[in-house]
């Protein structure tokens, strides 16, 4: 019987003794490197377009305010946006004639939960 | 006892082998924040500057312009504000709504101890479901918010967005005063009815019974501010329709023998004497100045 525990003790303590890995890193880079990185590649793909991006949104027909829903058109639209600088985008829509001015607004490429592209001033693309 | 004699050099064993367990990572504290958690950085520009030398240094208040819908109601369409309305409107608010506070107390200490240390603005208002609109919110004590930045003209044809803007600033700040010090209880009982479904009287109505504007039938505390912005900014929907001086709201009571026009007196003696006993400012004097700077800055 005694006998037996110690053999127990030795096998716990041999297999606990091991080195334990416990690292969040892939290729060598942390998190925050990664998230750091994954940002810079955005805002560089973003910004290295020579003649800008077009967007294009279709909106539902729904939508919801506090949980109210409304009814509306269900249609297409298409957005042309410049990012000139790393906070700075201009943009013009084809929503309607006033629209077709170039509106300089903000954004920013943030981390939330996901890298997220935020357009955290007024413009064309706040009005549908 | 024979069973803790068996789990005893289980046990034993158990804490042992964790004692030996394996060498651990060392372990290297990271220099830079972590992504995101050193604020938010974006390039600063004229309105940041702008921002930082004329409300956060004299005042002590951070003013949030670009979008942050934690610090909105969340379900709730809003539209962040124009980035060229956000210096306008401060000044504005500057000369209209805060310089008159600086005039009559001498100096601009006691916006800074007791104006909420953030200001947030929002492009359009909060739209209710039931028509309401919020123009603007001060409950926490700490943040005041100010909706439909992006309506914003100094211009006099367009006075009544002006007025409406103003009249939510002292609104807001009489919030943070009567935070800070309790008006009279008294206060409470000059009216009753106070209602929460205030949103289906008109203004004109509310008037009548002794409020006013409809709003400040919803709650004392809210009768109490609106009173005061009123007062020093004007109220909505007066005999012409827009906002118009208090005077002139009064006509809509009936008439100087009339209850409602009593009450809202009754109501003004108590906010006079509160500003001169709390605060040691005079009211009237604060308001002839609100005037004047409001006058001077249309255009």
């Amino acid at each position: 019987m005694k006998r037996i525990s110690l053999y127990i003790l030795v096998v716990m303590m041999v297999s606990a003794g091991c080195q334990k890995k416990d690292s969040d890193s892939i290729g060598g880079l942390t998190p925050d490197q990664r998230i750091a990185k994954a940002l810079a590649a955005y805002q560089s793909k973003l910004m290295g377009s020579q003649y800008g991006w077009i967007f294009v949104e279709s909106t539902t027909g729904i939508a919801y305010n506090q949980g109210v829903s409304q009814n509306g058109p269900a249609i297409t639209l298409a957005y042309f946006m410049q990012f000139v600088d790393s906070n700075t985008v201009v943009m013009f829509s084809d929503f309607d004639t006033s629209m077709s001015v170039p509106k300089s607004s903000s954004f920013r490429i943030k981390e939330l939960t996901r890298p997220a592209l935020i357009f955290d001033t007024y413009s064309y693309l706040h009005v549908p | 006892m024979r069973l803790i004699s068996k789990i005893l050099p289980v046990l034993c064993a158990g804490i042992l082998s964790g004692m030996v367990s394996c060498k651990k990572d060392s372990f290297t504290p990271i220099t830079t924040p972590p992504v995101g958690l050193g604020g938010d950085d974006w390039k600063q520009d004229s309105i940041d500057v702008f921002i930082h030398d004329s409300m956060t240094v004299p005042y002590n208040v951070a003013v949030y312009y670009k979008w942050e819908p934690g610090q909105l109601d969340f379900p709730s369409d809003i539209t962040p504000p124009d980035a060229g309305k956000v210096v306008p409107v401060l000044k504005a608010l500057r000369s209209v709504a805060y310089n008159p506070y600086n005039i009559m107390t001498g100096s601009n200490l006691f916006l800074r101890r007791y104006l909420p240390k953030a200001l947030e603005l929002a492009g359009s208002a909060e739209y209710l479901p039931n028509g309401a609109i919020f123009l603007g919110q001060a409950e926490g004590g700490t943040a005041m918010l100010l909706y439909q930045v992006n309506y914003y003209s100094r211009l006099k044809a367009d006075s009544n967005a002006f007025k409406q803007m103003m009249h939510t600033m002292h609104h807001e700040f009489g919030h943070i005063l009567n935070q800070n010090v309790l008006y009279p209880v008294s206060f409470k009982t000059i009216s009753t009815g106070y209602t929460g479904n205030w949103y289906n009287i008109s203004d004109a109505d509310a008037r009548q019974l002794g409020f006013i504007t409809s709003y400040a039938q919803a709650a004392p505390d809210e009768d109490f501010v609106e009173m005061v912005s009123s007062m020093l900014a004007g109220g909505p929907n007066g005999p012409s329709g827009g906002y118009d001086e208090y005077e002139a709201l009064l006509t809509q009571t009936g008439g100087p023998s009339s209850p409602g026009y009593q009450t809202i007196k009754q109501k003004e003696a108590v906010i006079v004497d509160y500003f001169q006993r709390v605060w040691n400012i005079n009211f009237y004097s604060l308001r002839a100045t609100c005037r004047t700077a409001f006058v001077n800055y249309l255009q």
